[in-house]
């Protein structure tokens, strides 16, 4: 019996997720975008037509051409297979500093909504003077101080989307705390550890992955920020950030090709991250359900 | 002036749908009603029988995805139906409203007394200068108390019967001829209720107003109204004389809708219809002196608690008032919840606990359920002094399960991402863990059997349910685990009264069936009467008496017993009749 009714969950939820889709024409492009960049850039060592480091001198600043789709750069490198295994490591950086802050941000903001007083004050005083500062400069001296590595990029980029999520779960957190089947959930015997992973978090989870989603969109951007004024990845390294900073200077000299594709990949993926966001909300809010 | 005759309102064949998701929904399906000038008539029905949703569309207040589809609607003789001029002209001055929840429908950055000058003046009622006054006039004619003090009161400053007085003043500002009411006393207490229909029914008299009474109450309604209209499904299913519709309705739900309303004289079982009551009836005619165990099950002893406001002020108040040199009370003040209340009880009893918003009833009933800390005195549970650990660890307590609470908004304590078999599940899994997954399987779809929730809907979520089956699930949530004592807060309140009859008949006979004791608490006292055998009236935090059922209706020893008792409409008992 209760695998009938896990059965017809699962097949209502199917159908929840394409009625949703259906309905939203924007986020499900913005979905189909995103799922293609993503499958590509987890191929994308196998299957970029060309390496992506693999100077050619004897093609150098070439067109967009059936040969090499989106031109070749300066030193003759393939500009489309370069931004594929770019988008690689954008989406990397992103997932990772996103869900580094998720996890840490539910942790920090629920414990500030569930204990209040004093720890809840202090965390909402330090989320405050973080957000005081411009985030993308905190972002830069963290990578400025910890090294031009990946890792520090992850790391700038978690610590700046933290405020956000903590925020986010702390008011989620702290609304959820007062609904009557929480305290149904204690008279039923659960444990307040219980109460916050069985019945807080799920309900908190909607609004989350919405900014989830958006969060990606800026660990994305803000990964691509850095690279381009010269922190954390380095040439040769194919990054987009890198890739337009590098295009931009032959611009003027004609040649477009080497900073537009990678700036539009990115411009694109942006702002698909963001579109998302409202319909995930959809999908993951049980209360649209009927 | 038009004459007595011709009605003031007249409204026929309107139909109103609403857009949703996968098609349009008819909401009002052909109603027709008209009311003469200085009438009262009484529109009863429960939710969802659209008489909320007719009466905004009279004045063109639907929601975007409303649309009136067919019918007119003709006031003091000029159509309002699909003419925007009328319509705007009439609404606020020919036609005003009062609404459900008054705090919200007030400005909350506007004292009350500006409120009501605004809606004199945009009534053009009154010019700037002398608007003050005639405010006044209209707060004192409300009878709001100390009206000049209150003037310059803020929405949350007042109480919600406050509220809904300014309302009434500010409807009345613009001299209307017709008052729509709807659900105006919903949501206050009884006492309240009472002062707050009284004020209305007299301005209305004196000042010839008709009135539109929107309510699911039938006993409101027969107190008030000369004329009930019944509403259900988006239709009129009876209009006439509140007394023939009452008293000699041939219709099978005017019936029905009147006999689960409960009232003196009446039996538990009565208030269901007669081809229904045999599923409840096993054991009701049980001995009354059943053998009672010596031992009471619960015992409390002088419990209080207190709340102490710390005055938490702003960083910048405090700077202000270190600056000002002055020293400021420091001291917290200590509000009493609930003070030196004690009670026992012997197993399978049925205990009530009645009083109004802030009496203190509510958290009693969750210091008994361990679910917030008492600050003094005892509370023994079966011997075992349960008082003694906090509630934050009380989880763990072998005791935990044994006490069980259904709550009073039973969609609000439901999980919105638990399906009801997870819901009833959740407090099997922490009691008894070591349960087999068949065994627990058979426990919750038995839980729910008892309830009376059909086991086909445990795989919905509680969105998917109606108010009464999610009632039930609560029910189901509290009785899987086998408890001795249900505490019952205000289970039924968020319910219409047709369903509430199945709930209350429900709980009783499982009550009989699994000898349980149970602590009910409620605004109604129709309601304990008909559920418990002792009952204990607080007001402000004290018990004012605690006695039988029988003797505190038909002696009550406490003035204040007495009001309460007075103040719910009953049906056989209109306002019109004395008037007449």
């Amino acid at each position: 019996m209760r695998e009938d009714f896990a059965a017809s969950d699962a097949a209502a939820r199917i159908g929840l997720i394409c009625r949703v889709l259906a309905r939203n024409t924007v986020s499900t492009a913005a979905l189909l975008f995103i799922a293609t960049l993503a499958v590509f850039a987890a191929l994308a060592p196998w299957i970029a037509p060309h390496d992506p480091n693999a100077t050619d001198l004897d093609h150098v600043l070439r067109g967009p051409s059936g040969l090499h789709w989106f031109g070749t750069d300066q030193v003759g490198r393939d500009v489309f297979s370069r931004v594929l295994v770019a988008a690689r490591l954008d989406l990397a950086i992103a997932v990772s500093a996103v869900l580094l802050s998720f996890v840490i941000g539910i942790v920090i903001g629920g414990a500030a909504a569930l204990y209040g007083g004093l720890p809840d004050r202090m965390i909402g005083r330090l989320t405050d003077i973080l957000m005081t500062f411009p985030l993308f400069v905190v972002a830069m001296a963290m990578v400025a101080a910890l090294g031009n590595s990946i890792q520090s990029i992850v790391l700038a980029s978690a610590v700046v989307n933290l405020p956000f999520f903590v925020r986010l779960a702390r008011s989620e957190i702290s609304v959820l705390r007062s609904q009557q089947f929480v305290e149904a959930a204690r008279a039923g015997g659960n444990s307040e550890l219980q109460i916050l992973f069985g019945f807080m978090i799920p309900n908190a989870l909607p609004m989350l992955t919405v900014q989830v989603s958006t969060g990606l969109g800026w660990a994305v951007l803000n990964a691509a920020s850095l690279s381009f004024i010269g922190l954390g990845v380095r040439p040769p390294t194919a990054e987009w950030g890198i890739m337009v900073a590098e295009g931009a200077a032959n611009i003027l000299s004609g040649f477009w090709w080497l900073a537009i594709f990678p700036a539009m990949a990115l411009t694109l993926t942006v702002l698909c991250f963001n579109l998302l966001g409202d319909g995930l909300r959809d999908v993951i809010d049980v209360r649209t359900r009927r | 002036m038009t004459d007595q005759g011709v009605p003031l309102l007249e409204v026929k064949d309107l139909a109103v749908s609403f857009e949703v998701y996968g098609g349009r929904v008819n909401a009002v399906d052909g109603v027709s009603l008209s009311i003469k000038p200085g009438e009262t008539l009484g529109i009863v029905g429960e939710s969802g029988s659209g008489k909320s949703v007719m009466a905004y569309s009279l004045v063109g207040l639907l929601a975007g995805n409303g649309r009136i589809d067919r019918g007119s609607v003709r006031f003091e003789g000029r159509e309002l139906q699909g003419n925007r001029r009328n319509v705007a002209e009439v609404r606020g001055r020919g036609i005003a409203f009062i609404f459900q929840n008054p705090r919200a429908a007030l400005n909350p950055i506007r004292s009350v007394g500006d409120q009501v000058r605004d809606a004199l003046e945009t009534a053009g009622r009154s010019k700037r200068r002398d608007s003050a006054r005639r405010a006044l006039e209209l707060l004192e004619q409300v009878r709001i108390e100390r009206a000049r003090e209150r003037f310059g009161a803020f929405p949350h400053e007042l109480s919600g019967g406050m509220c809904q007085r300014v309302l009434i003043a500010m409807a009345l500002a613009a001299r209307p001829k017709l008052l729509i009411a709807d659900e105006p006393t919903t949501g206050l207490d009884v006492t309240t209720q009472r002062v707050i229909m009284d004020t209305l029914y007299e301005l209305s008299a004196k000042e010839g107003l008709a009135t539109l009474l929107i309510t699911h109450d039938v006993g409101l309604a027969a107190r008030y109204c000369r004329r009930i209209a019944v509403m259900c499904g988006g239709k009129v299913v009876e209009t006439g004389s509140t007394r023939n519709v009452l008293e000699r309705s041939e219709n099978a739900y005017t019936q029905r809708l009147v006999a689960a309303t409960p009232q003196v004289g009446r039996a538990l079982i009565e208030l269901l219809p007669p081809a229904e009551r045999a599923a409840f009836a096993a054991g009701t005619e049980r001995n009354e002196t059943r053998s009672r165990s010596i031992a009471p099950l619960l015992a409390v002893q002088d419990i209080s608690k207190t709340f102490e406001s710390s005055r938490s002020e702003g960083l910048f108040a405090r700077a202000f008032r270190r600056l000002g040199g002055t020293a400021g009370t420091e001291s917290a003040i200590r509000h009493y919840a609930v003070r030196n209340v004690s009670l026992t009880l012997a197993r399978g009893e049925r205990f009530g606990i009645v009083g109004e918003s802030g009496s203190g009833k509510t958290t009693m009933s969750r210091m008994i359920a361990r679910l917030l800390d008492h600050t003094e005195g005892r509370i023994a549970f079966d011997g075992c002094d349960i008082g003694a650990t906090p509630s934050a660890s009380f989880a763990r307590s072998a005791v935990r399960h044994r006490i069980q609470v259904v709550f009073q908004d039973p969609l609000g304590s439901l999980n919105p991402r638990f399906t009801a078999y997870e819901a009833i599940c959740n407090p099997l899994r922490r009691s008894e863990s070591t349960l087999s997954t068949n065994d627990r399987q058979k426990r919750i779809v038995t839980a729910a059997r008892q309830a009376g929730l059909d086991p086909a809907l445990l795989s919905r979520f509680p969105h998917q349910l109606s108010g009464g089956q999610q009632a039930r699930v609560g029910i189901a949530r509290a009785l899987v685990v086998k408890p001795e004592l249900l505490i019952l807060d205000e289970p039924t309140s968020a319910l219409d009264v047709s369903v509430q009859a199945v709930v209350l008949n429900q709980l009783a006979l499982l009550q009989r069936q699994l000898g349980l004791t149970y602590i009910l608490i409620s605004h109604d006292l129709n309601v304990i009467r008909l559920m418990c055998d002792r009952v204990m009236v607080m007001r402000s935090g004290r018990v004012v008496e605690l006695n039988d059922v029988k003797t505190i209706f038909s002696a009550p020893s406490h003035p204040y017993t007495r009001e309460l008792i007075d103040a719910i409409p009953d049906l056989s008992d209109s306002i019109m009749e004395k008037a007449q």
